[in-house]
């Protein structure tokens, strides 16, 4: 996507903040998962943005993952609870979670408008003189 | 495309218009360096530069076509410019032979 | 007397453009087929090669391929961001190309008219 650059750097941005978003709504909705203490708890999923290769854009470098311990939880009426009674929940905050989710939807939504206007500005040029 | 620059002169009789040089001599005024005597080469250096103008278009949209073409406007204003540089030749040209055969009709 | 390398470079892309635009057009309409992948054609780098080796472009076709990207869930492999910022992208290219086609037109129609 040479000739018409800025549509093609703004929509890798529109790829990673996508990415995030995905990763965050994993995160929210398995926010209750419950495990035996004999298995890891579920870990969040962290996007890594990065610049991209080539310089032209925003990339997704790789994906880190939140603490596989989890939060101990007593919880004996649970028919997952170990024989002490504790089972294993994510550690995952909720609100966290929901900040990350604006700053990833606005981002999107900036890289949108981007899209948006580079298009006007290269319908423009295209017109030059018509 | 055989080049409309070509197509231009062939139909031109630019030639012609060098012979107002002799009129501007046998009134006996001051002779001013005449700018007819200059007119046909300034048409052929127009001609020229609508060549090159056209042939840098058409570079461009080679690189339109596969894709490598940085920017779009550039060439857009080179098609502007190719486009705009004929028909201010067209105009040059035309203008001067209805000057010529104004002369002409004065002269029989 | 349409024979030039810029009038069939444009030819070239003009035909490769609306054959993308159809294949991106399926694309977005079977983004939830199971098993379906997505279609991509090509045939900037063939008109690119074509044009460097001296050979006439107008020997140069658009080809399609299939896209050989990880499947998501639902058993399709198209990518909706991908997809609407190539449609984006191609129909300013077609918009570009045609405008190109025209001038050269406008300024051969110039000559005549004004002879």
């Amino acid at each position: 996507m040479s000739t018409f650059n800025a549509i093609g750097v703004a929509g890798s941005g529109v790829t990673v903040y996508r990415k995030w978003l995905d990763a965050v709504s994993d995160n929210i909705a398995n926010i209750d998962n419950v495990s035996r203490t004999s298995e890891k708890a579920f870990q969040a999923r962290y996007v890594v943005a990065q610049e991209a290769a080539d310089g032209n854009g925003a990339q997704v470098g790789g994906v880190a993952f939140g603490n596989a311990q989890g939060i101990l939880t007593y919880d004996p009426q649970n028919p997952l609870a170990d024989s002490k009674g504790y089972v294993r929940r994510p550690d995952i905050d909720l609100g966290g979670q929901m900040s990350q989710m604006m700053m990833a939807q606005r981002a999107y939504q900036a890289n949108l408008a981007v899209v948006d206007r580079a298009k006007e500005s290269y319908t423009a040029a295209i017109n030059l003189g018509k | 495309m055989t080049s409309p620059i070509s197509a231009l002169s062939a139909v031109g009789g630019l030639d012609a218009v060098q012979g107002l040089d002799g009129i501007a001599a046998s009134t006996g005024t001051t002779e001013t360096q005449g700018p007819n005597a200059d007119f046909g080469n300034l048409l052929s250096k127009g001609l020229e530069s609508v060549q090159a103008s056209q042939s840098k278009a058409d570079n461009l949209a080679v690189q339109v076509a596969d894709g490598t073409l940085q920017d779009p406007a550039q060439y857009t204003m080179a098609a502007t410019e190719a486009s705009l540089g004929m028909e201010l030749t067209l105009a040059v040209r035309n203008k001067a032979v209805e000057a010529f055969q104004e002369i002409m009709r004065m002269q029989a | 007397m349409f024979d030039d390398i810029s009038s069939s470079s444009l030819r070239v892309a003009a035909a490769g453009l609306a054959a993308r635009q159809s294949a991106i057009a399926n694309n977005i309409a079977n983004i939830e087929t199971p098993g379906y992948r997505a279609r991509k054609v090509e045939f900037e780098q063939a008109l690119h090669g074509a044009i460097a080796h001296g050979d006439s472009p107008a020997s140069v076709a658009p080809s399609t391929q299939t896209s050989l990207e990880p499947t998501r869930l639902n058993g399709s492999n198209v990518n909706l961001d991908e997809e609407t910022l190539s449609h984006i992208d191609t129909t300013m290219r077609y918009q570009l190309t045609m405008r190109a086609l025209d001038s050269k037109y406008g300024l051969l129609r110039d000559a005549i008219k004004g002879a």
